[in-house]
């Protein structure tokens, strides 16, 4: 693997790039892998990333439908936080901002992490007393956090509508520094580069038809592109979670909807940290580009079409627009949905399956790009032993028959709720 | 300095001059005119700086596919960054300047970019800043700082925006020719028609002006159809408008433009038919800085001079490879424009086409082709080879260049809603694949004309005919072959100007492995601009395609996303902005809270008295001051926020034995009972009283924030769960008004209304109702309670319950009556130790949790009952309500703290439960809490940490019983 | 969008709210006196769904309408409703 660097860069300046090798190579199927990874998103390439690293385990094969990163790992909003109320949440998402924090290095690609400050925001009493409490939670838990007042909120969001006039009033508010946002596509692709370079074939183009099974024993999936053996097989599919485990006779505790996402024409820096309120339904920050990016809720009805309604994005917009009025005038330059697992309780799944062998990743609601590197030890770590990772014991599918629950926002089985 | 206006011709009104400024200078335009065509008629080249490499850029195209003419419009709150020059209609007193260059557009020291561009090829990002880590903030400042393109708004926008729906039976996209003769076609048996087209006037672009349509002069033609189309009585024609989605069901947003007290209209339009008539944009030819200005399309060239006599240069090259591109060169010729050449990178050229360059006296070049433009600031030449023999390179100088490429057709919106685009070898273009919506129910659009890949004007009548029909419409073969996209290795070749993407990034891209168009885009950035990328597609797709030795046809294309061109926020929006977004529901006597100088809070959607401040207080005083006077004396406060269901029939007991845990069928009329409502999953959902006012005649309420979800859960346990009972449910929330006046002297105030009803403790006890006259108003009475106090909530008609409260604010001067707020109604059920859902009851809470184990019926079935047996649910430590008092009576118990044994330990700290709900109690005259605590119930007296570290409190607490006050219920029952 | 109300006809989705899979509620079959762990059908009817990539067989409300709960069926691909059938 040729490294990264400004140096490498200059170099190849003199020759006109001429010279850069692939980011990884694009090799035909084996007949028979270890480990097959179902799924060449975030999550999938960096299992394969971390199998290699972490365990030794190189003979590892990810398997990708389309292109890598073509999922939700390129559709997502790009946030990064930890600041979850529930502890199971709040340790598992803390283990993924720590890795996140040395994933440029790790990775030799510059993933732009950029830890700009998250920031919660509250519009009535109520609200500031939950984010008082969430506040106290991820102190107590080991995460960062800092109340704001008004003021501060002003200083840090000069364009945010603080008069006490407006409808929904802005009472006070919650940061975690240590969020932010990260390139999204970066991820993708930095760890299929670090997985390629320690042996794992990465496979495009390849989309997995049936999982192939002896008694309770799965022994490796069918694809497009033939069959391929394995001992182990890992689907890392989330949005068509229920589709792979369909295959292995499985029904899950999710279903799939689709969540949109738009951003305007770029502007210089305007927004400098990533803004939250629960209140209005809207998520929103300034990519490096210049585009602010937003998102809101889930659509509400099952969906696997990658695309939504246009009602959604008015909501998603008018909600910006009461927080920052100015940008009224600014214009929406493109929208897009992505099909995400909609988990019975809004936490993620990563288990083995009744089928020896077989592994989940999903259920990841909102929370799967921020997840990435943790989802990525997890599953590695449960692949290679067997034994749930520390972090992720509690994302069993189990949970749900037993009422062990990790429903972070307390809206139950409609996950069209959530 | 190269454009010029022509002396005649053109739709411009040369009797109406319009001033207007760019960059500070002030210049003269006509009616008619747009921002891009005025400054081409005065002369104005450089109109922008690039993003990347702050290269000088002028106008290349006409409309919306225009990458670089991005320019700043208007001032103050109405500036508005990024706007297409193209797209701005001129109008006196405009005012518009450059953006994304400093300190000024002719001299751009970001320009420095450009010098070191071989050192920032496409994702140079991702290969350094990575190290020192700390760096990267700074790096990242810089980056953001270069990167924007014009500055954002900062003031509020003080316009106006609207939202319409509209039904049609048919939607045409687009009105040149081929939408117009579709929409003609399709009155006789279609009854609606809406008719929509970006441009000012109907007919399309201005490439075919000088053409005959079936025999008739081109504007004679437009004119006569779009007569018939208006006077049909059918048709709504709409310019000016853009249609930008398509979506699910055949919805497609429209923004039109309009004048007057409105900015920008938005029309939601479902359409049973849809016919895209969006015709094609040209594409652009490639070759070395391709990007100077005076590089243009052709088409974009004779639209300019057709309708607005703006011409861009004097000393024209135009490089084309199909028959079409050549009538620019000829209407440029006409009005006067020098062509210094024709380079068609066709070797064989029709005899037609070659007889007419010859009888105009142009120089015609089969079998060339453009290696690079010369110039600086503008284009001064540019140096021509033939085909395949770069050693046989002249200069041909010249001051514009137009190409012309072939067309792409349209066909964004195709792909909005599931469609997709095939490529066809015959244009070598991309083009709606009509099967894409076999087997689809209510979504779906036929293509017609340029946008189906039928540049003929025959083939467009005719298709838009056969679509307008419902048939398809299938070329006659024989059909000319695709054009041919000379290869050229000059450097700086721009495929995507806005984004400032070279054939070699796309090279570059291919080469570092990423291969799929959409690994190539997201890497290089490729159409990922303001425009969309209208101009980059297929020669994108082409060098992406040849990079890898594969056709065209196999690398696919990337897939158009709404909107087709950007859309106004304001316009998303609607009037769904400041007090329209969400608007507020108010009360009967909201006016009164506002005379009394009430702090009025949200709750859900309501306004609500917060607290009453009297002159001097702090809020805290005052929220004292008003429980206590619950507790004391007796209050008023506004209720008519409940959710209220009026349920009716036979069956209504068994109808609420199904959604509450307790059972109601001993229920006798007359009575009142509090019910509480479960998730099927199990967790407490909402509570609420209910009331049988006769033997078939009930009255629920909800808490304020879950009326209409309780009113849906309560249909859905009707119509789908029980579908024999007979009950009919109707909500009354908006129909009800309603008080509840609490406290000891509670009854004594009721009497002193003149009730037509007994009011003492036998005829009236708790959790009963009565129903009369009140203070000579219909009243429904019920005795309950949410304080703790002897209490009852009057419901009378909306229309009368200010007239109620007022008469009763007067009569209670005698019984020591004070409004009291929803923070003491807080103060006073926390000392009571009630629950409410959002606080105690979060989501995860089970009724055990709350105490409410006792409720539950043992003898009959409910929503939620069979999940209440999960093992973790009936764990010894689960989370139970308990209260909570500072050991230190002085100290306050801070609000959202979490509940720990020892906050010292290193963290992670165990977390043990947290606070819900914390009041200073006027009746304990100390802190009290509620709060959620592991195991709570059979910790009663020990000791926790009411730990907040983010503002630095820890508080020791003893955990107590909830109910703070009257254990018995005493006071309640008396 | 617009879905197909079996009382009032086609009308905008924002009218509606979703109310998820049409399950049938399993039949009581647990003893009332005492809670019990529940049973496998009855944990499938609270968690598990078929979740399907084609017609989905799901519930709306006609809040802002006529407040008829009805079942459609609807293509989760295309969003296209195949049917109606009401509850």
């Amino acid at each position: 693997m040729t490294g990264y660097s400004a140096l490498s860069l200059a170099r190849q300046a003199l020759t006109g790039h001429r010279s850069w090798p692939a980011a990884w190579r694009a090799p035909e199927p084996r007949a028979r892998y270890q480990v097959v990874i179902i799924g060449g998103g975030g999550h999938g390439l960096a299992t394969a990333y971390y199998l290699a690293k972490t365990y030794g385990i190189t003979d590892v094969a990810v398997l990708e439908k389309g292109w890598i990163g073509g999922g939700n790992t390129g559709r997502n909003t790009a946030i990064v936080r930890s600041n979850y109320l529930l502890t199971a949440n709040s340790h598992f998402y803390e283990h993924s901002l720590k890795l996140w924090e040395g994933l440029s290095a790790d990775l030799n690609f510059n993933v732009m992490f950029s830890q700009r400050g998250m920031v919660n925001i509250a519009h009535s009493n109520a609200e500031v007393s939950a984010l008082h409490r969430r506040g106290n939670a991820m102190r107590l838990n080991g995460v960062d956090a800092e109340l704001l007042s008004r003021d501060d909120l002003g200083r840090l969001m000069p364009g945010l509508d603080l008069s006490p006039q407006a409808r929904f009033p802005i009472l006070g508010g919650l940061i975690q520094k240590r969020g932010g946002t990260a390139r999204h596509d970066a991820v993708a692709w930095g760890y299929a580069r670090a997985a390629d370079a320690r042996g794992v074939d990465i496979i495009q183009n390849c989309e997995v038809t049936a999982l192939r099974r002896e008694g309770d024993r799965v022994t490796g999936v069918e694809t497009t592109r033939g069959l391929i053996s394995a001992d182990k097989v890992a689907i890392c599919v989330a949005g068509d979670s229920g589709r792979l485990a369909a295959m292995a006779g499985l029904r899950l505790p999710m279903e799939s909807h689709v969540l949109q996402a738009l951003v305007s024409e770029p502007v210089k820096p305007m927004l400098d940290v990533v803004a939250v309120s629960g209140a209005l339904h809207v998520y929103i920050n300034q990519s490096d580009k210049g585009e602010l990016v937003m998102g809101g809720d889930i659509d509400g009805s099952n969906s696997y079409a990658q695309r939504g309604d246009p009602h959604t994005l008015d909501h998603v917009v008018e909600s910006a627009v009461a927080l920052f009025p100015a940008i009224r005038r600014l214009r929406m330059m493109r929208s897009w949905g992505g099909t995400v697992d909609m988990s019975m309780d809004g936490s993620p799944i990563i288990t083995r399956l009744p089928v020896a062998g077989l592994y989940l990743n999903g259920g990841w609601c909102y929370g799967g790009f921020k997840g990435t590197p943790a989802a990525g030890t997890a599953l590695a770590h449960l692949v290679a032993t067997d034994q749930p990772h520390p972090v992720a014991t509690r994302f069993t599918l189990e949970r749900f028959d037993a009422g062990d629950l990790l429903d972070e926002r307390g809206s139950g089985s409609s996950p069209w709720m959530h | 300095m190269s454009g010029w206006r022509a002396a005649t011709g053109g739709r411009i009104d040369r009797a109406q001059p319009i001033e207007f400024s760019f960059n500070g200078r002030r210049f003269v335009g006509y009616e008619g005119d747009t921002l891009a065509s005025a400054l081409i008629a005065n002369g104005v080249d450089i109109l922008a700086r690039s993003f990347k490499y702050h290269r000088p850029r002028g106008l290349v195209a006409y409309g919306a596919d225009e990458p670089n003419a991005l320019v700043e419009v208007g001032e103050g709150a109405r500036r508005e960054p990024n706007v297409k020059a193209t797209q701005v209609r001129l109008v006196p007193g405009l005012v518009a300047r450059s953006q994304n260059c400093w300190p000024s557009v002719g001299f751009d020291l970001m320009a420095v970019n450009d010098l070191i561009a071989p050192l920032i090829p496409s994702g140079f990002y991702y290969k350094t800043f990575k190290w020192p880590v700390s760096a990267w903030p700074l790096y990242e400042k810089l980056i953001r700082g270069a990167a924007g393109m014009g500055r954002a708004p900062a003031e509020p926008d003080p316009d106006a925006y609207e939202t319409v729906h509209r039904h049609t039976h048919l939607l045409v996209i687009g009105a040149g020719v081929t939408g117009l003769a579709a929409a003609a076609a399709a009155l006789v048996h279609v009854e609606s028609i809406l008719i929509v087209d970006e441009q000012e006037a109907f007919g399309g672009l201005g490439t075919v002006e000088t053409a005959r349509v079936e025999g008739q002069p081109y504007g004679d033609w437009v004119a006569g159809v779009v007569a018939l189309l208006r006077t049909s009585g059918k048709v709504t024609l709409l310019p000016r408008s853009t249609a930008y989605g398509h979506y699910d069901g055949n919805r497609v947003c429209l923004i039109e433009e309009v004048s007057g007290p409105v900015r920008l209209r938005r029309w939601m339009v479902d359409a049973d038919r849809i016919i895209l008539a969006t015709g094609a944009f040209e594409r652009p030819l490639l070759f070395g800085a391709n990007d100077r200005p005076g590089v243009m399309l052709a088409s974009a060239a004779q639209a300019y001079l057709h309708r607005h006599a703006a011409v861009p240069g004097r000393r024209c090259v135009l490089y084309v490879n199909n028959d079409g591109g050549y009538e620019a060169a000829f209407d440029l010729h006409s009005a006067g424009v020098a062509i210094e050449a024709i380079v068609d990178a066709r070797a064989a050229v029709d005899d037609e086409r070659t007889a007419r360059c010859r009888a105009a006296g142009i120089r015609h070049l089969p079998g060339h082709m453009i290696a690079h433009s010369t110039g600086r600031r503008r284009v001064t030449g540019c140096v021509v080879h033939p085909v395949g023999q770069p050693a046989a390179a002249m200069s041909l100088p010249c001051d514009l260049i137009l190409t012309a490429g072939g067309w792409s057709p349209a066909a964004h919106l195709f792909t909005h809603a599931g469609g997709r685009l095939r490529h066809e070898e015959r244009i070598g273009a991309l083009v709606p694949d009509a099967q894409s919506w076999d087997g689809r129910v209510s979504t779906g659009m036929a293509a017609a004309g340029a946008c189906a890949g039928l540049f003929e004007m025959a083939d467009c009548l005719a298709s838009a005919r056969a679509v307008a029909a419902g048939n398809t419409y299938t070329l006659p073969s024989g059909a000319a072959p695709a054009p041919l996209a000379p290869v050229n290795t000059a450097a700086k070749q721009f495929v995507d100007l806005q984004n400032d993407v070279t054939a070699a990034d796309l090279g570059l891209a291919v080469r570092e492995g990423y291969r799929s168009i959409e690994h190539v885009k997201r890497y290089t950035t490729l159409g990922m601009g303001t425009d969309q990328g209208k101009l980059v597609g297929l020669n994108g797709v082409d060098l992406i395609a040849a990079a890898q030795g594969k056709p065209a046809a196999a690398i696919g294309n990337s897939r158009p996303r709404p909107p087709f061109s950007p859309v106004t926020f304001g316009a998303m929006a609607g009037p769904f902005v400041g007090a329209l977004f969400s608007p507020a529901r108010t009360t009967p006597m909201h006016g009164w809270h506002e005379e009394q100088g009430a702090v009025l809070a949200n709750v859900g959607s309501w306004r609500r008295p917060q607290l009453y401040r009297r002159p001097g207080e702090s809020e805290m005083e005052a929220v004292i001051r008003e429980a206590g006077n619950v507790r004391r004396h007796v209050g008023i406060t506004d209720v008519s926020t409940l959710g209220k269901i009026d349920l009716q029939g036979p069956d209504v007991s068994r109808l609420l034995d199904h959604v509450y845990i307790n059972g109601w069928s001993t229920l006798q009329p007359g009575r009142c009972r509090y019910g509480v409502m479960l998730r099927e999953d199990g967790a407490v959902m909402d509570d609420g009283t209910t009331t049988r006012l006769s033997a078939d005649r009930w009255f629920m309420t909800t808490t304020t924030g879950n009326a209409e979800r309780i009113l849906a859960h309560l249909e859905r346990a009707r119509q789908v769960d029980l579908p024999d009972l007979d009950v009919t449910i109707t909500p009354v929330t908006e129909q009800w008004g309603a008080m509840a006046i609490a406290g000891p002297r509670a009854r004594e105030l009721l009497a002193a209304l003149d009730p037509d009803f007994a009011v003492d403790n036998a005829a009236l006890p708790f959790m009963s109702v009565a129903e009369g006259r009140l203070a000579g108003i219909e009243a429904r009475v019920l005795r309950v309670s949410f304080s703790g106090e002897r209490a009852y909530e009057i419901y009378t008609a909306s229309g009368d319950a200010h007239a109620m409260w007022t008469t009763i604010a007067a009569a209670g001067d005698a019984f020591g009556l004070m409004p009291y707020g929803t923070e003491a109604m807080m103060t006073l059920r926390i000392e009571k130790g009630l629950f409410v859902p959002g606080f105690e009851a979060d989501g995860r809470t089970l009724p055990d949790d709350l105490g409410l184990g006792r409720m539950i019926s043992r003898k009959k079935e409910f929503i939620g009952r069979r999940s209440l047996g999960r093992p973790a649910f009936t764990a010894s430590d689960r989370k139970q309500l308990v209260g909570l008092m500072a050991v230190d009576r002085a100290q306050a118990i801070p609000r959202g703290a979490q509940i720990v044994r020892d906050p010292a330990m290193p963290v992670p700290v165990p977390l043990d439960g947290h606070v819900t709900s914390v009041t200073f109690s006027p009746a304990l005259d100390r802190w009290i809490a509620l709060a959620l605590v592991a195991g709570g119930r059979a910790a009663m007296g020990e000791t926790r940490i009411a730990a907040s570290p983010l503002t630095n409190e820890m508080v020791p607490v003893t955990i107590c019983n909830p109910v703070f006050i009257d254990p018995d219920g005493e006071r309640l029952r008396g | 969008m617009r879905i197909p109300c079996p009382c009032c006809g086609p009308r905008a989705m924002a009218e509606f709210s979703y109310g998820g899979a049409d399950l049938s509620r399993p039949v009581a079959s647990l003893p009332l006196d005492a809670p019990s762990a529940p049973d496998a059908e009855w944990n499938d009817y609270v968690y598990r769904r078929d979740n399907p990539a084609g017609a989905h067989r799901e519930l709306w409300f006609h809040a802002a309408g006529c407040r008829r709960w009805f079942v459609a069926r609807r293509d989760t691909r295309t969003n296209d409703f195949l049917s109606e059938a009401g509850a």
